[in-house]
């Protein structure tokens, strides 16, 4: 009874005081950005990266995912009473979410998309623990050639899916490539692209890049857009009550929009956003009268609720069990991962089991604190919506800039944060993503040592990737994608896929 | 193939030079082998990546080109100075003055500027980041330019 034990294991580690403070603190800032438009998941979190040296590293893991499904709840508010989505992959939730409200029906829309969540976030939990060890256990075997071939599908994947062209989502992973260059070379002790300046010894700092590309850059592209928004909804009790057919024709849209995002979220590259879009298609392609869609269907919010919620857990499948990130957000917990000491990989989960398991049974917990949060005091969000952005984002800088201090009591930390914020406003003018640089960032190193480990052993013989059959499928993998987005380049049937921001 | 100065065009043309400047730099590190790769091998690699990417892109640019998106440059330079005066005051001046330059110099970057309103938002931030980093985190931060 294995399981058992680990589970036991994961309640005993989630179930500390330290732990619950921190997934609730994680939950609650996460649906707090969630609801708050124009300030995004990944700026919360870099913001909050620095809290990662305090605390041991299971408990940093539980607060940062926290935050990153917290605000998949939180999203669907704004977008439901205001047709603001509060995140990206909440912008197809405004498609029904808002007609209900100028229905008079926003409570149950509120309600049925809590519910979705829950019903996907659930699902998809129960998917990662008893689908992530085993896959740990069959990468175990992986060599070096193996592990690299897999952190290039992983790098060539998120490139292509993210962007709507991919030579240049190719060069934004190679940007992050070549900063994760800067500092001492590991295998020979020579400082590269240092510049003789001391404090790039160790290498950029990930926590100032992560803050500057993302906090910084959000809040300078938002300044003067976000309009001020009115609104004098009363969301009472009674109005979340869902009418009987509302659930029953909920059930089978939350179970498909829950295997789509589960199927997303563990490919790389692709994020949240991309399963609620496919969810709400799938359910509009199914659903017997699809002219409903666009009008106020309950289908139509809640699919796209459990896809994304679905996808925000299933995304940790590839990230721990394989140490590839599927999206910016992941690239993040491997970061905090790395700065604890741990290697990202198969070993994680056998190696640190309270760490897996806690960070399993905390989300369990998490999606309840999260239920609690909605249900009965989704009448605080929707007055939440009113703090004026030009009082929030000083204070997200303040922030920023003292978190980044925090770390090593540097001010040239906080030099790097302007110096990326500005490379991520370049960024958005000359329309590269940001989120495969911070891809390439992290798996940069570990590329290239295991790149230098496979060549050292098959004495310089670059067939050693096409001899070894797990290598060779991602390999043919790798092949395939880009053979395929050169195609739809050309047939230029492409839409750009949306943006994870 | 007809091209001109459009936004791909430009990414492909920062490609190149970004490509450049990594690889005159990266000809002062040892290539070494394949077998045994020296500390320059990745770079030249990826310099030469980034060049042929660059190069692609800006050879499609008149098919894939969007237009540029607008830019708030009035936040970009405000936030910007911002963030880099409160690391110059920090230390010499302590957390509450560049807390309180750093939320005038983000205020900037609004059309009307608000001194009072400002100033309220300044003074409640020093009081939170005191309660937050000082009080409950104990870091060992100078608050005013003559303590510690």
């Amino acid at each position: 009874m294995e399981i058992l034990n680990n589970l036991a294991l994961g309640f005993s580690v989630a179930f500390t005081i330290e732990n619950l403070m921190y997934c609730a603190l994680g939950v609650t800032i996460g649906m707090l950005i969630g609801v708050i438009p124009g300030v995004g998941h990944l700026a919360a979190i870099s913001m909050l990266l620095p809290l990662t040296y305090y605390v041991p590293a299971t408990t940093a893991l539980v607060m940062l995912a926290g935050i990153y499904y917290g605000a998949q709840y939180g999203g669907s508010t704004a977008a439901i009473l205001l047709n603001l989505p509060g995140t990206p992959s909440s912008s197809v939730v405004c498609l029904d979410g808002y007609p209900m409200t100028k229905q008079g029906r926003a409570g149950v829309a509120l309600f049925m998309t809590t519910i979705a969540s829950f019903v996907g976030s659930l699902i998809t939990v129960v998917v990662l623990a008893a689908f992530a060890p085993p896959l740990a256990d069959f990468a175990v075997a992986f060599n070096s050639a193996d592990y690299f071939s897999m952190m290039l599908l992983g790098l060539v994947a998120a490139a292509i899916l993210v962007q709507g062209n991919p030579a240049k989502g190719l060069a934004a992973v190679v940007f992050g490539l070549l900063l994760g260059i800067v500092g001492t070379d590991v295998s020979t002790g020579i400082q590269r692209y240092t510049f003789g300046l001391t404090f790039l010894y160790d290498g950029l700092n990930i926590v100032a890049i992560a803050m500057g590309i993302f906090g910084v850059t959000e809040v300078m592209a938002n300044v003067g857009k976000v309009i001020q928004v009115k609104s004098d909804q009363k969301i009472t009790f009674r109005s979340l009550l869902p009418t009987r057919s509302d659930l029953k024709q909920s059930i089978f849209p939350m179970l498909r929009g829950t295997g789509i995002g589960t199927g997303i979220g563990i490919l790389p590259g692709t994020g949240t956003s991309i399963g609620s879009f496919i969810a709400y298609a799938v359910e509009k392609k199914v659903s017997k009268n699809p002219e409903k869609f666009g009008k106020g269907a309950i289908e139509g919010i809640t699919a796209p609720e459990s896809a994304n919620n679905a996808a925000a857990q299933s995304a940790f499948i590839p990230t721990l069990t394989l140490g590839i990130p599927g999206d910016a957000v992941m690239a993040l917990m491997l970061g905090a991962l790395l700065i604890h000491g741990i290697t990202p990989g198969p070993n994680v989960i056998s190696d640190n089991p309270d760490l897996f398991w806690g960070l399993v049974i905390s989300f369990l917990i998490g999606n309840v604190l999260l239920l609690i949060l909605n249900i009965p005091m989704v009448g605080l969000w929707v007055r939440l919506l009113r703090i004026p952005y030009p009082i929030l984002y000083p204070s997200i800088i303040l922030f920023i800039v003292i978190g980044v201090y925090s770390i090593n009591y540097s001010d040239l930390d906080i030099m790097l944060v302007a110096l990326f914020g500005v490379v991520g406003c370049v960024f958005l003018l000359l329309g590269f993503e940001p989120a495969p640089l911070l891809l390439g960032f992290i798996l940069g190193p570990m590329m290239e040592e295991n790149f230098r480990r496979a060549m050292l052993l098959s004495r310089g013989d670059l067939m050693v990737f096409l001899e070894r059959p797990v290598s060779a499928a991602f390999f043919a993998m790798i092949a395939a994608l880009i053979v395929w987005s050169i195609i739809s380049a050309v047939r230029k049937k492409r839409v750009a896929v949306t943006k994870e921001f | 193939m007809y091209t001109r100065v459009n936004r791909d065009f430009l990414a492909g043309l920062a490609c190149l030079l970004i490509a450049s400047l990594v690889l005159w730099q990266a000809y002062a590190y040892d290539m070494g082998t394949l077998r045994n790769m020296g500390p320059g091998y990745l770079p030249r690699f990826l310099g030469i990546s980034l060049a042929v990417l660059g190069v692609i892109t800006m050879v499609f640019s008149a098919r894939t080109a969007m237009a540029f998106p607008s830019l708030n440059y009035r936040a970009l330079i405000c936030i910007t100075t911002g963030i880099v005066v409160f690391a110059l005051l920090m230390r010499p001046a302590g957390l509450f003055l560049a807390t309180i330059s750093l939320v005038y110099l983000c205020g900037l970057s609004e059309r009307r500027f608000q001194p009072v309103r400002l100033g309220m938002l300044a003074l409640a931030l020093c009081g939170m980041s005191y309660l937050v980093f000082i009080l409950s985190l104990n870091m060992p931060i100078r608050l005013f330019p003559w303590s510690f």
